[in-house]
């Protein structure tokens, strides 16, 4: 099998599983109530599981990667400019070598 | 919910598009340099432009992506493809459910047809957008713009994949945490919601996964959070 061959396999597999969660996960927020609580837990549940996969990365960084973190959180909650921070806290991946080299 | 009902929104349909596609500006390119990563990635691996650009409209969710490029060699298997896929687009599920109130007032068809641009950003924007827009029409354009760069990006990585330094692309990969990080700023920091749910799910889910696998452990922080949510959201207290 080819290489293209598999990958298109594997297109069509991600495409069936990705869509068919999202359908389904508006399936059942549709038919779920309106209450405002309920829509508030709801609103929480993609936070929840972004927080979930954020952990163990957490745990596993590196120096850099923290720094490049904490920086781009920082520049974010001062300035609420998304692709400022995120621009940033990339610079500081990038300049690895740099502030190791300074740092040891 | 009425104000979440494109019928009752104050803004125009076309003034809502317009501000979706703003307000998804920097999520867009983000997603732009995430693509021309991703592009590289594909080219490495013998993987035409054409193909790579197909899986980004069809897919269009990188975390599942990403993680799928390695599982590509031989011995491939479809069911291995379609079980990762699985416990990585449970996200989107949740996203979908949370979206479906924002979404109301509009024909079955046209909301199972907006599926094909719900991901992270999209999502995002659209839970933390406060104007009375219409929030369907600012869903679908925020979410189109971002697969359009999303799709621009990838081709581009495609091409010029022999360009970019190994380094480059090694200290980027991170910068996908930190993108996630930000976009749940950006939701937490522009909406009503608590911030106890998802700290506590980010922390059993860290401290899950040095015992036991890290599927495992994600799916504990998620239930966590969870049950942090639904009695905070009960009490009305989810800060």
């Amino acid at each position: 099998m080819t290489i293209d061959v598999r990958f298109s396999i594997a297109i069509a597999t991600m495409a069936i599983v990705a869509f068919g969660c999202r359908v389904v996960g508006l399936i059942v927020g549709t038919s779920l109530g309106d209450s405002p609580n309920l829509r508030r837990f709801l609103d929480l549940l993609p936070a929840c599981a972004m927080g979930a996969v954020l952990g163990p990365a957490m745990v596993a960084m590196t120096f850099v990667q923290s720094v490049a973190a904490i920086v781009s959180a920082v520049v974010f909650l001062a300035s609420g400019r998304f692709l400022l921070a995120l621009a940033v806290g990339s610079a500081v991946l990038m300049c690895e070598r740099w502030i190791l080299a300074v740092l040891m | 919910m009425a104000e979440r009902d494109g019928a009752d929104s104050a803004m125009s349909m076309g003034r809502s598009a317009r501000l979706g596609v703003r307000r998804a500006t920097s999520l867009a390119i983000s997603s732009g340099l995430f693509g021309i990563l991703y592009g590289a990635a594909c080219a490495s691996l013998g993987i035409s432009p054409t193909l790579a650009a197909l899986s980004c409209v069809l897919v269009f969710s990188g975390a599942v992506q990403f993680a799928v490029l390695g599982m590509l060699a031989e011995p491939f298997s479809a069911l291995t493809v379609a079980v990762s896929s699985l416990l990585i687009c449970n996200r989107l599920f949740l996203m979908g459910v949370s979206i479906a109130d924002h979404l109301r007032g509009r024909s079955w068809s046209m909301r199972l047809l907006s599926m094909l641009v719900l991901t992270d950003g999209a999502w995002a924007a659209t839970v933390a957008e406060k104007a009375p827009v219409d929030r369907f029409i600012f869903f679908v354009c925020a979410g189109v713009w971002i697969l359009v760069l999303w799709v621009s990006g990838t081709l581009l990585g495609s091409f010029i994949a022999g360009r970019l330094d190994p380094e480059f692309i090694a200290a980027l990969r991170f910068a996908g945490v930190l993108f996630l990080g930000l976009l749940l700023l950006l939701v937490v920091k522009n909406s009503s919601m608590g911030h106890a749910s998802w700290i506590v799910a980010a922390l059993t889910s860290a401290g899950a996964s040095q015992v036991v696998p890290l599927p495992l452990g994600f799916l504990l922080g998620v239930t966590v959070g969870a049950l942090i949510a639904w009695f905070g959201a009960s009490s009305g207290t989810a800060r």
